[in-house]
């Protein structure tokens, strides 16, 4: 076993984990965040994406013990008490939810991508969404969404 | 079918073969078991070191009757191995330290999305009993100096894309690659050196780094040494690294002619997140208005990402024009010895080396007129 200290949605914490744990076992098992997904383990599906240090990665191909001092953001950490997110409220407006199992995952994929291109256009977030599957809705609620989403945090300041 | 014991010699043994026992458990993605057919029929194949992703196995075969049916000899019962030890070294010095301690037991973790892929949500399948991450070594830089530019193996392959040093030729080709290596979430974890090391026949960043003379620094407990890229891949999956040695960065010397290159890389259309089909980089360096020197790299058609030499030689000696580029695209088809897979037939494989030579030649062709 071995201790880590993460910054899980705003707070520090201290944890003790196997060496061979991976991160969305660490979020999942031991933390109860249970909005990040496990689709397919092996990197293709985005399903378990989140924000490592203001980056989107793959909660399935990391180590908790190499998350060691990291800011990690999930799902669970954008809403602010009642207030959804601009990228939920777009996700919602525009219906790009069906079953909802890939949307955590596109969600935080698009909050990392905004952060660093405010001004998205629509082959650019097809990019930031390459790594995401869905097998329900397609993609072009989606983008719309994330585009859309975009839009109103530029007007609104929002991060 | 005559069934025989072939003569393997086992390099090294990972977890429990049972791919081996049963084809039906081969996890036809790594290719590991066409690789071992492929070394019974093809010479470019033969006499190689061939790495099962899965399980580490590592065979190397001579020529073996194609119509025998394949069982290993030797001993293939397995250790099984777990994940003991999780470290973190802060020096280059502890690095090698622990690879020297650990031997084959050692394994490097840079990005993780080589490695990580194949637990498949088991961390108990890791081959190696010792992960040591490098990303506490302060090897991610790009920096320029007289000698060239100098990447540091840990570099992000985002971090590629966004230095200006790759924005334009001459060394432009490289964020050409980058840029189509699987996506951008990927990228924001995989480095250039694991890229390298992992020695992927479809590795994309292997082919502008040929095309562009790479270099590499590779540090071990008897100091450091320089070798050329060409030289580093031994095998499908196998390079010339000792266990107790790592990469520490890669060089582009340094060139002031002019020269254009082009990146093609054929995917499935269905998603971007795959290795290639086949991919192609070339690179045409000129004196003047004079062809003085061209690469023309192959990947996913060979046990390794190779140099269609007979073809840059076509291609350096005469005058750029159709007929050139042509006879320079059959060339290096021939040079070529591709694999049946799940992403493509070796047949077709064969065709698109052919086709995308010609397409990136007649880019450059374009853009040399202009
Ligand atoms: C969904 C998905 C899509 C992918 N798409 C592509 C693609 O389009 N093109 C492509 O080329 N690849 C692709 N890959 C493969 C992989 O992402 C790349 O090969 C990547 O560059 C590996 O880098 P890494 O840092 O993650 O390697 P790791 O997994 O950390 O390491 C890979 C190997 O290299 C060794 N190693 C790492 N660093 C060093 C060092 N400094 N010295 C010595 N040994 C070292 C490790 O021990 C290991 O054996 C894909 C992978 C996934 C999961
Ligand atoms: S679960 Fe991580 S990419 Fe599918
Ligand atoms: S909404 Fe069901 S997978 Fe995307």
């Amino acid at each position: 076993m071995k201790t880590i200290r993460i910054n899980i949605n705003g707070e520090w914490k201290k944890l003790k984990v196997n060496p061979q744990d991976r991160l969305i076992d660490t979020l999942r098992g031991q933390l109860g965040l249970t909005g990040t997904k496990e689709g397919c383990g092996e990197g293709e599906c985005g399903a378990c994406t989140i924000n490592l240090n203001g980056k989107a990665v793959l909660a399935c191909l990391i180590l908790s013990v190499q998350t060691d001092e990291s800011r990690i953001l999930t799902i669970e950490g954008l809403q602010k008490g009642l207030e959804l997110h601009p990228l939920q409220t777009a996700f919602l407006n525009e219906s790009a939810v069906q079953c909802g199992f890939c949307t955590p995952g596109m969600i935080m994929a698009a909050h990392a991508f905004i952060r660093e291109n405010p001004e998205p256009d629509m082959q650019m977030v097809k990019e930031c969404l390459a790594n995401n599957l869905c097998r329900c809705t397609g993609y072009e609620k989606p983008v719309k969404a994330v585009l859309a989403a975009a839009c109103s945090m530029r007007e609104t300041n929002h991060d | 079918m005559s069934r025989q014991k072939i003569h393997a010699q086992v390099i090294r043994i990972g977890n429990p073969p049972f791919c081996l026992k049963s084809y039906r458990q081969c996890r036809g993605c790594f290719g590991w078991r066409n690789m071992i057919r492929a070394a019974r029929s093809k010479a470019a194949w033969q006499d190689r070191p061939i790495k099962c992703l899965l399980t580490g196995l590592t065979l190397k075969i001579g020529g073996i009757p194609e119509d025998t049916d394949l069982i290993t000899g030797g001993n293939t019962d397995a250790i099984q191995l777990k994940s003991r030890g999780f470290h973190k070294p802060g020096t280059i010095e502890e690095t090698i330290d622990l690879l020297v301690k650990y031997q084959r037991d050692a394994c490097l973790i840079a990005g993780g999305t080589d490695i990580l892929p194949r637990h498949q949500g088991d961390g108990n399948r890791l081959t190696a009993g010792h992960l040591i991450d490098i990303s506490g070594l302060g090897l991610d830089y790009i920096q320029n100096t007289d000698a060239g530019i100098h990447i540091g193996a840990a570099t992000r392959i985002n971090d590629l894309i966004s230095s200006p040093v790759f924005s334009s030729e001459p060394y432009g080709v490289l964020a050409e690659a980058a840029r189509v290596h699987s996506t951008h979430t990927i990228r924001n974890r995989a480095t250039i050196g694991g890229n390298l090391c992992n020695a992927s026949p479809c590795a994309d960043l292997a082919l502008p780094l040929l095309a562009l003379d790479a270099y590499l620094v590779i540090l071990g407990p008897n100091g450091k040494h320089l070798i050329d890229l060409e030289s580093f891949f031994q095998g499908p999956n196998c390079t010339i690294l000792e266990p107790d040695q790592m990469m520490q960065e890669i060089l582009i010397p340094f060139t002031n002619h002019l020269a254009l290159s082009g990146f093609l890389k054929l995917g499935r259309h269905q998603t971007k997140i795959d290795t290639a089909i086949v991919n192609v980089a070339t690179r045409l360096s000129f004196k003047e208005n004079d062809c003085i020197d061209a690469r023309i790299v192959i990947g996913s058609a060979g046990p390794m990402v190779f140099r269609a030499k007979k073809a840059e030689a076509l291609i350096k000696t005469g005058i750029l024009d159709d007929d050139a580029i042509n006879l320079a695209a059959g060339t290096a088809m021939q040079e070529a010895s591709p694999l049946d897979d799940i992403r493509a037939s070796a047949a077709y494989r064969k065709e698109m080396v052919a086709e995308l030579v010609k397409e990136s030649l007649k880019i450059i062709m374009k853009r040399s007129l202009s």
